[in-house]
């Protein structure tokens, strides 16, 4: 049986906000009096986690994922519910499980800024008493795969956006943790260095067995490094499951994909579209060159291929499965049901 | 690989964070020279201020030398790290401090200290360029005076800074550092003794200025150190900066542990 690193449930967190009225009479009035609002930011949340799972964790703007983030290390404590992190409940043990845990806020530096990078990793070793046989094992794995080399003797305050999430994250993980919470540890990096932190994410669940909970906007760093995905939608769960079962509930949509030797003359545009109309397709994309059709029915996918193939103009032909990053793009925005090639797709 | 993590947060960690606190102040060199520019204009003006306003007599150079000392332990003791914390509690940052496995206060004590030790050595510049004015009206009472002055003044420390752990936890509250500072600035130098001796305070403000805790910041060390506190009131104020130390300690430690779970942190 495999063993429990997070098990949350029925987790609640309400924020309160104090609301003035706007203007500039309105903030002299606030002074005196304001208005209490109760904002849920996490409502009835229940998951578990098993140790050695990589799991990503995403939702759009004001889910809830970084509130549950801070539940989950300690630092907030939930208005309901109940929280176990490596056995620990964690706002009332935050000291023993922060020196099992390793986290990174993208928006939130933990490096201390005036002294050199180098400093401060000598600081957290100290801190989390890091034997020395981890250490010579992480520090120069995390400052080679981070490409740190080169920063270690600048005081954080010097460094550009990215390359302090770099030195955040690897500091974050100098510890060889239990569990690493990262969120948004991929802000502000650019191409190069994003594919370098999701290279130490791996070798952290390889090298050590840690479990990983992933908050990004960025799917790819999902897509890579998890293979599990939970999806919170104001402040509730929509979605916990594989990064398969999530494609299969949410994107048994595939496509079809046409590139155009030329534009098709209007004539045989109108022949097509008649066509197409009763297979019951979703346009896509119909511009001069590009065709992408899509459907939940492989059958009307290839009687449409079939269909595009006849026009005699077709250059190449392409079947897609649709991207993580579309499905949760269609989440975000409660896309409506697809148009379909008999109405007015685009 | 096994990692230990009972060493997590030893006394080995505290010291650490004390020296790279220390290594971080020193990071500024020319704030360094604006704070001992800074320092030096307002301790002329405070010694200008006494020296038109007290009558020229015998009582002028003890005065002056309570006044020298006084200045050089407020600054020593300064505040600024409940600023510092403020701005962390207000901007969220709070949240990476939590996130360390070591006792929040004490994390915070260690770098208070190193504050103390860096601002020391500007409030030993002061009872240096002081002694060439004053004296031997700058030497402490006795070799007892000296041994338990520095030990009140090392009480003092710790009284100062459970003062502010408190103080700072407002901020909790207000979300801004901007009025519980104010308040903490007025009551420490009303009543901590930096302007005056307390014995000066006559009726109900001597009364009061004499019961609450921040006479002991600068005071109590410094009467004792010159002997404006003689015989058995050494061990009474001695016990009772001892008693204030302990009893604001346990109390800003309880309280942060019920403040800290009203802890609001939103947005990424």
């Amino acid at each position: 049986m495999s063993e429990t690193a997070i098990h949350v449930e029925g987790l609640a967190k309400d924020y309160t906000r104090r609301v003035r009225e706007p203007g500039l009479w309105g903030a002299v009035k606030g002074v005196f009096f304001s208005r209490a609002q109760v904002i849920p930011a996490v409502k009835n949340l229940g998951f578990h986690i098993d140790r050695g799972e990589q799991v990503g964790l995403i939702g759009e703007n004001g889910a809830g994922k970084s509130t549950t983030v801070k539940m989950l290390c300690g630092i907030l404590v939930p208005s309901a519910g109940d929280v176990r992190v490596l056995g620990h409940q964690p706002w009332r043990e935050r000291r023993q499980l922060a020196a099992r845990i390793g986290v990174v806020f993208g928006q939130k530096p933990q490096l201390l800024w005036d002294i050199p990078v180098r400093e401060t990793f000598s600081l957290l070793k100290e801190m989390y008493g890091i034997p020395d046989a981890v250490y010579q094992k992480t520090y120069p794995k995390i400052v080679d795969l981070l490409d740190l080399e080169p920063l270690l003797a600048s005081p954080v305050r010097q460094l550009s956006l990215g390359q302090r999430m770099r030195c955040d994250l690897g500091a974050a993980v100098l510890h060889a943790p239990d569990i690493a919470f990262l969120d948004e540890p991929t802000i502000g990096l650019d191409v190069v260095a994003k594919q370098q932190a999701r290279e130490l994410i791996k070798w952290l669940a390889r090298e050590f067995g840690s479990t990983l909970i992933l908050t990004t906007h960025d799917l790819k760093d999902i897509t890579e490094t998890c293979h599990r995905v939970i999806l919170l939608d104001k402040g509730g769960l929509l979605f916990d499951g594989s990064i398969k079962a999530f494609e299969s509930r949410f994107a048994r949509e595939r496509r079809v994909v046409a590139e155009l030797e030329r534009p098709l003359s209007p004539a045989a545009t109108a022949k097509l579209k008649a066509k197409l109309r009763a297979l019951k397709l979703r346009i896509a994309e119909w511009s001069g060159q590009r065709i992408a059709l899509a459907s939940n029915h492989s059958a009307s996918l290839n009687k449409a291929a079939a269909a595009l193939l006849a026009s005699g103009a077709v250059a190449e032909l392409d079947f897609e499965r649709t991207e993580v990053e579309e499905i949760v793009r269609r989440i975000y925005t409660r896309q409506k049901p697809p148009a379909t090639a008999g109405g007015h797709g685009r | 690989m096994a990692v230990d993590r009972s060493r997590a947060g030893s006394w080995r960690a505290y010291g650490s964070v004390f020296t790279h606190s220390f290594s971080a102040l020193l990071a500024y060199s020319a704030s360094v020279w604006v704070n001992l520019l800074a320092m030096a204009a307002g301790f002329a003006f405070t010694f200008m201020v006494w020296h038109y306003a007290l009558p020229a007599g015998p009582a002028q150079a003890p005065f002056f030398a309570y006044l020298a000392l006084a200045f050089a332990a407020n600054f020593s003791l300064g505040v600024a790290f409940e600023r510092y914390v403020g701005e962390r509690i207000r901007e969220g940052l709070i949240a990476t401090d939590l996130l360390k496995p070591v006792d929040y206060s004490w994390f915070f004590f260690c770098q208070a200290s190193s504050d103390m030790v860096f601002q020391g050595f500007f409030g030993l510049a002061v009872l240096g360029v002081s002694f060439a004015f004053l004296g031997p009206a700058l030497l402490p009472a006795s070799g007892a005076a000296l041994g338990l002055g520095v030990l009140s003044f090392a009480l003092a420390f710790v009284v100062q800074f459970h003062l502010g752990f408190l103080f700072m936890q407002m901020i909790f509250a207000t979300h801004s550092n901007y009025g519980p500072f104010t308040l903490r600035m007025f009551m420490h130098l009303t009543f901590s003794g930096m302007f005056a001796p307390i014995d000066f305070y006559g009726g109900w403000f001597g009364a009061l200025a004499g019961w609450l805790p921040f006479r002991h910041v600068i005071y109590t060390p410094c009467a004792i150190y010159l002997g404006r506190l003689q015989g058995a009131q050494v061990g009474q104020a001695l016990l009772s900066q001892l008693v204030w130390a302990l009893v604001l300690m346990a109390v800003s430690r309880f309280s942060f542990d019920v403040i800290r779970r009203h802890l609001t942190i939103q947005g990424g």
